[in-house]
């Protein structure tokens, strides 16, 4: 392929990548870096594609490298440095803590995040991860990609899961 | 009825469990594979808890990618970052060039590790003791037996070489000798000896390997060495033919 027709691509296709990096929380400089990083890899892999339209095969690279990117740092928290309890590292400069609740409140509290919990464990294992990808923020379509599963039924399992919570948890809809 | 820290605290508690049952998230190849419906069922049930596992990974797989029409960058923005590629990736075609001799290196580099190790081996082979073939022919020079002009001996290789002893009849006496052997057909010199210095029973035993002696007629020539001069000695005309098989 030529550079001519790469530049065109590049220039073509720029901004809906750096616009994809944006939607996931990243800040404009990185976007553009991971901009660069997918068509730096597209140019390293041109002879790879097979018809006229790059873009599936540009859309997939960037998947890929927000996948990872964000794996990586899931990663990197799972193993994050162990400290031991007298570690001199494990001072925080941090505000002092506020007041503790007093053992009534914090009673309470626990029995109100048992029956939570109880009752989220008891929902049927569709509804529940609807539930709680939403709890997350993801939006209908965003829970039916992940789950594989049409947005009318999330939609509905959603509806079926809050009114499950509400009744066992004494709510009022 | 419940407050934002409660659904927090077991949301937290939720994942904290599934992470630890369920373990590392799902690789991108998974990821892929799953988007593309290749896994199966048990597999695809798996992605989808760790994906509720790690929702930062599920909002990272669910995005959608924004329309052609959801707005422009500005083409001085567009500008700035063709320029920074070209610039960080205007060596292409240099690192092409250094990648091709490269390869071409590594290529080189492995015939001669091979090469090596094969005269490695060779040379180990002629280190370790080694049975010789029976003698297949006791030449005598020509005329002494068999028609005028007819090959003198027959050989027949059936191994890796075959072994003849050249040896020297009449009255002159040289210190020095030297063997070549030549395909009669061509003329060619197959093979030139050292100088030989005779011993008391004047005869050479000469190893020759068979696959330099293809079926046809050979000649093995004895010159006595007198100095800087060479005298014909002998010729020995052998004929090579191996069995046919049935």
């Amino acid at each position: 392929m030529s550079d001519d027709r790469f530049e065109a691509i590049y220039r073509k296709h720029y901004a809906r990548v750096w616009r994809y990096f944006r939607g996931n929380s990243i800040s404009d400089d990185e976007a553009h870096d991971l901009a660069q990083d997918t068509f730096k890899r597209l140019y390293e892999r041109m002879n790879q594609i097979r018809n006229d339209d790059p873009w599936p095969f540009l859309a997939t690279i960037a998947k890929t490298i927000l996948l990872n990117r964000v794996r990586a740092r899931q990663t990197q928290k799972r193993n994050a440095r162990m400290v031991e309890i007298d570690d001199p590292d494990l001072i925080f400069a941090e505000p002092a803590a506020a007041e503790e609740p007093d053992y009534a409140d914090r009673e309470a509290e626990e029995l109100r995040r048992s029956r939570l919990r109880a009752a989220m464990e008891s929902l049927p294992p569709g509804q529940r991860e609807c539930q709680r990808l939403q709890l997350e923020g993801l939006q209908y379509d965003e829970i039916a990609t992940t789950l594989g599963i049409s947005i009318d039924a999330v939609k509905s399992r959603l509806r079926d899961a809050k009114q499950y919570l509400r009744e066992q948890l004494g709510e009022k809809s | 009825m419940m407050n934002r820290s409660d659904w927090q605290a077991v949301r937290d508690a939720f994942i904290a469990d599934d992470r630890a049952k369920l373990g590392e998230p799902p690789t991108v190849d998974e990821l892929l594979a799953y988007e593309r419906g290749e896994l199966s069922r048990e597999e695809a049930e798996r992605v989808q808890q760790l994906l509720v596992a790690y929702p930062e990974l599920a909002r990272a797989y669910a995005t959608p990618f924004p329309s052609d029409d959801d707005g422009a960058l500005p083409d001085e923005v567009i500008d700035r970052q063709w320029s920074a590629f070209r610039a960080a990736n205007s060596g292409g075609s240099g690192r092409r060039v250094l990648q091709f001799w490269r390869g071409l290196a590594a290529i080189a580099a492995t015939v001669a590790i091979g090469f090596g190790a094969m005269l490695w081996t060779e040379h180990m082979e002629r280190l370790l003791p080694r049975v010789l073939p029976e003698p297949a022919a006791e030449l005598t020079p020509g005329g002494s037996r068999g028609l005028p002009g007819q090959p003198q001996t027959r050989i027949t290789p059936s191994g890796d070489s075959v072994l003849v002893v050249v040896s020297l009849v009449g009255p002159i006496d040289y210190e020095l000798y030297r063997l070549e052997l030549v395909n009669n057909d061509s003329q060619k010199i197959i093979w030139t000896s050292e100088p030989l210095r005779a011993k008391s029973s004047r005869s050479f035993y000469v190893e020759i390997p068979s696959r330099i002696l293809p079926d046809g007629t050979y000649e093995v020539a004895a010159y006595g060495l007198r100095g800087n001069a060479q005298e014909p000695v002998a010729t020995y005309t052998i004929d090579v033919r191996r069995a046919r098989a049935r």
